[in-house]
């Protein structure tokens, strides 16, 4: 499985203290997506131009020249690139590193044993991503967590593989689903989802699941902070059997930096940040539908 | 009340504010008394002079102390104010510069006593005449010199001087507040009776000690108030509401020395070592969680008040609730509730030689220093280890050559000079304090110092030995030498290894040229240095390795006094700041850092080089076997709010100190703070008196501190240094 970072400590990520696993790869290409770097499904470099006090190290090394460095700055023409790491592993700041990292189950486990004094009874693992139910690893490392007596917990975009949703759902004590529009189309176009095979796949991984989960809708402004999005949503719930509730998370922009890290072109906009009066009004449209709101 | 009572709004970190329960009054009280009116009101008279007393000049030490202490008693300015439910005051300024506050002919005569928690339990429980009595019964007993009768006598005299300040007070409250003389009249010369009795009572000794301008710790304040709360509240004779506002006079009262914007800088106005320790086991390993524990927590919660450190003594059978009270107030920021892990400290403190029964009434020297309240005289001896592997080992400040082959060589190499700089410490104490070291612990005397009546009379044992606080007259004197720079040692033993003998990125000799030139015309290795490796905060098992044996073979040398002398010498860990003092004097170090660079506080990090958060740190710190370090290892750590906001934040905090307890942690402070509301501060500190931050063992209003330790803190928040605009 290619794994881009394992992030301990992490306090929001369901309950108490985790660590949160960042799968790499993903079926669906959200245009929001708020972890660029977890998109691809193979290892890429990353540049971070803060951290670059242009020392030449890397040009020097690069068997492409894929590195130019000038007065100017520090351009980093991935076209020729063939990830062969010479400039990571010379790079003195950490600003070229490796986004994903292949590892065993195994090996994840050793990684998230090293909190394991501090989980408790409630604070364990989390799988995120990236979507972290196409890795059918993700189950094998479930099960050595479970076997460990630490509790799991993921988080999917409902697009995951159905029978690998299915039984993460019944190896988790608490998970979350995305349920990121309710029209159909507009779904479709803005994320390349197909809304029957999500929700087909929730309705499985709540007869599955041996704890509760939360469904999380993002709000972008002009979007999908509608009522028929809401409408919908409430419809979903009303039919879980496991769902404690829906989680709102307004979009954010501060990705754009780790767009432009790996080449990608930065489609972050402050314009589609959700205003608090948009927030507080989709909260209590959801609420006066009988929606719970957590 | 007569005068208009504002609204006030305290500062908080967490975006849910903080709660409302105490009155208008007290809120405002708190307000005033924060923004610095009693400080400044203090410096007005900051001393008395004695030059009008006759003859001063030819008395006895112990008869000069007499006339200063009953000088202060009949002359000094009594504060009563409108809004306080307790009553007695510290109030000459220049109690804050560690004296006596008194003069003689523009000099001041005699220091006074800090780091030390006295026993407030006796005079609250028994009462001060106690004490009276126990003195006329041992001054009848013919074993003493000429010395130790004027000692006790000094003692009665102190209490004289202690009731002409007492009945000054009552004439002051007694037609304007006839509520707080009834429960004033008595204490603290007779035994409390209820729970008000025994909070005057605690707060006019604490006043007491003030005024003569020690710095007393407060101790276990809730399992001295608990039984009478619990008392009372069975009769109704108080309510909680009652209780709580008492509790919030109290430690408004206690920021007496708080002084406002313009009063210059420093390191920080809140460090009088005033520490409040909560919770924890009593001698039948009960714990004694109650509602004065609960209560001083909804004060601090509510009002931002660092002046009175915190810590809780968690142990196994610490209530569920506790942790939620201390996570939701340490969410706030500030700093002011800590964490003492109640196991590791009874095991290292019974392993040095403490009795059990002894060792579980600990409290702190007012900082975090583990000491037996009321039995203990203590101070510390600081020393840097990174000084001592840069120029002892390394030989980075001279022109002398070193010529090691392998790190285990140099690893060793750095031991001895560490056990040398033991050595040199322990001798220096041992031939400075003791007028026949090395005669055996029974038979060792300690030369004699200068009088500290108003500290002896609440120390166990002065009055039996019939000897002072400084002339071994304690049950225990201890003083330790506290290692400091420990993770930047460790961090620059981890470095050589990997730079020279692993990874052969430099030569070993190289490095040191480079090192000499502070990495001049050697950036790219320093950043390499600097970022390439994990060091010690990222619990990368083989730097913490070596810190581990750092700080296991400074105990192992302070073991070789240990509790041999009547001066006791056991190991911690600390540098409360110094790293300021030390950052010009070390070279530069071989993970990246360069002169002038501020290092690790404490058991800390290096700032900067942690990434990998709270849990990683924590175990890094916990890799070193703690209950080795008995005095203490203080680790901070560094939160930001959002990390710790809604209820998740409640449940990671307490996860943090759960997990703290698993690994065998000894202290932990845990700081909430955004490091743009402290650069917001910088600019504008008028609008942020009140913000307080966890220094070391202590707090400060940020405002108060200089640039240096605006820096040193903004650093630590960060993560690194940030470019100040």
């Amino acid at each position: 499985m290619l794994v881009t970072k394992i992030q301990r400590f992490s306090t929001h990520d369901g309950p108490g203290i985790r660590t949160s696993v960042f799968f790499k790869g993903c079926p669906l290409s959200c245009f929001w997506c708020h972890n660029p770097e977890n998109k691809t499904p193979e290892t890429d470099i990353s540049f971070d131009f803060k951290l670059c006090v242009k020392c030449g190290a890397c040009e020097a090394v690069c068997p492409n020249s894929c590195h130019g460095i000038s007065e100017a700055g520090h351009v980093f023409n991935l076209k020729n690139c063939i990830k062969c790491g010479n400039c990571v592993n010379i790079c003195p700041t950490g600003a070229l590193e490796f986004i994903g990292k292949e590892m065993t189950p195994q090996e994840i486990l050793k990684e998230v044993l090293s909190d394991k004094a501090f989980y408790g009874k409630e604070g364990g693992i989390t799988l995120t991503g990236g979507e972290p139910l196409i890795h059918k690893d993700a189950i094998e490392l479930l099960k050595l967590c479970n076997s460990e007596g630490i509790s799991c917990c993921f988080e999917t975009s409902g697009a995951g593989d159905p029978e690998i949703s299915e039984t993460a759902a019944s190896l988790c004590d608490f998970f979350y689903v995305d349920i990121k529009d309710g029209n159909s189309e507009r779904l479709f176009k803005n994320t390349g989802a197909d809304i029957s095979k999500i929700i087909a796949n929730i309705k499985r991984m709540d007869k599955a699941a041996r704890g509760s989960f939360a469904l999380r809708a993002i709000l972008l402004k002009g979007v999908n902070c509608d009522r028929e999005n809401f409408d919908y949503i409430g419809g979903v719930f009303k039919s879980l059997k496991n769902c404690i509730g829906v989680e709102l998370v307004p979009y954010h922009a501060l990705y754009g930096n780790k767009c432009i890290r790996i080449g990608l072109p930065d489609t972050s906009s402050r314009d589609l940040i959700p205003d608090a009066d948009t927030l507080g009004e989709s909260e209590n449209y959801l609420k006066s539908i009988g929606v719970t709101v957590i | 009340m007569g005068k208009e009572v504002k609204d006030v709004v305290f500062r908080s970190a967490y975006s849910g504010g903080r709660p409302v329960r105490l009155s208008k009054e007290t809120r405002y009280f708190c307000c005033e008394s924060l923004e610095g009116r009693y400080g400044d009101e203090a410096m007005k008279v900051p001393f008395l002079s004695l030059d009008d007393i006759e003859g001063f000049e030819t008395m006895s030490p112990y008869a000069k102390y007499d006339a200063a202490i009953r000088k202060i008693c009949e002359t000094a300015p009594l504060r009563v104010t409108g809004s306080e439910l307790v009553c007695g005051a510290g109030t000459l300024g220049g109690a804050v510069y560690a004296q006596v506050p008194v003069q003689f002919k523009g000099n001041w005569v005699f220091p006074s006593i800090n780091h030390l928690t006295v026993d407030f339990f006796t005079p609250v429980n028994k009462g001060v005449n106690y004490y009276k009595a126990k003195i006329e019964k041992r001054l009848l007993k013919d074993d003493l010199t000429p010395r130790q009768k004027e000692f006790l006598n000094s003692l009665l005299e102190t209490i004289k001087s202690m009731e002409i300040l007492h009945g000054r007070y009552m004439e002051a409250v007694k037609k304007e507040k006839p509520d707080v003389y009834k429960y004033a009249k008595n204490v603290p010369f007779k035994a409390a009776h209820n729970f008000k009795e025994a909070l005057q009572s605690l707060w006019f000794c604490f006043a007491f000690l003030r005024l003569t301008g020690n710095w007393p710790g407060i101790g276990r304040i809730d399992r001295l108030l608990g039984p009478y709360l619990e008392k009372d509240l069975e009769k109704g004779a108080v309510t909680l509401d009652e209780a709580r506002e008492l509790l919030a006079s109290f430690f408004i009262k206690g920021c007496e020395w708080v002084r406002g914007v313009d009063a210059g800088r420093g390191s920080g106005d809140a460090q009088h070592y005033q520490n409040i320790v909560l919770g924890g086991t009593d001698r039948e390993g009960n714990d004694i969680t109650n509602d004065v524990t609960y209560l001083i927590l909804d004060v601090v919660e509510e009002l931002p008040i660092g002046d009175f450190p915190i810590t809780i003594r968690f142990n196994e059978k610490s209530p569920e609730k506790l942790y939620r009270r201390a996570a939701e107030v340490i969410r706030h920021g500030g700093g002011t509730v800590a964490v003492y892990n109640e196991k590791t400290i009874l095991e290292a403190m019974t392993r040095f030689g403490y009795k059990k029964e002894e060792a579980s009434d600990f409290a702190n020297d007012g900082c975090w220093e583990v000491q037996v309240p009321g039995a203990t005289r203590f101070s510390y001896n600081p020393f840097d280890s990174l000084q001592i592997l840069l120029n002892d080992t390394l030989k980075l400040s001279s022109d002398e050559k070193v010529a090691f082959k392998t790190f285990d060589e140099i690893k060793e190499a750095f031991f001895k000079n560490l056990e040398g700089a033991v050595d040199y410490i322990a001798n220096d104490l041992l031939n400075g304090l003791l007028e026949n070291p090395g005669a055996g612990r029974k038979k060792e005397k300690f030369r004699e110092l200068f009088p500290t009546s108003a500290i002896d009379l609440f120390e166990n044992d002065c009055i039996k030995n019939a000897k002072g606080y400084l002339e071994g007259g304690t049950r225990y004197t201890v003083i330790p030498p506290h290692i400091g720079g420990g993770a930047d040692t460790a961090n620059s033993l981890y470095a050589i290894k990997k730079l020279c003998f692993e990874d052969n990125v430099v030569s070993f000799d190289r490095l040191l040229e480079i090192l000499k030139n502070n990495w001049e015309g050697e950036e790219y290795l320093r950043l390499y240095a600097r970022n390439r490796y994990k060091y010690y905060g990222n619990d990368n098992p083989e730097v913490d390795a070596i810190s581990a044996e750092i700080f296991d073979r400074f105990s192992g040398f302070c073991e070789k006094y240990g509790t041999k002398h009547a001066l006791w010498i056991p190991s911690g860990v600390s540098t409360f700041g110094r790293q300021l003092e030390w950052k010009d004097l070390r070279p530069a170090a071989p993970f990246g850092s360069r002169r002038g660079d501020i290092l690790a506080g404490n058991a800390s990090p290096t700032p900067g080089t942690d990434l990998e958060g709270a849990t990683a740190v924590i175990k890094s710190y916990c890799a070193a076997d703690l209950t080795k370090q008995v005095t203490g290892s203080a680790l901070d750590i560094k939160l930001f709010p959002h990390t710790v906001s809604g209820k998740d934040g409640i449940d990671s905090i307490t996860a943090l100190i759960k997990g703290f307890q698993n690994l065998g942690g000894y202290f932990m402070q845990l700081d909430v703070a955004d490091v743009n509301v402290l650069l917001e501060a910088q600019k504008n500190p008028a609008a942020y008196k009140s913000l307080s931050v966890r220094v070391s063992g202590w707090n400060a209003r940020f405002v108060s501190l200089d640039d240096n330790w605006q820096r040193m803190i903004i650093e630590r928040e960060a993560g690194g240094p940030v470019q100040c605009s």
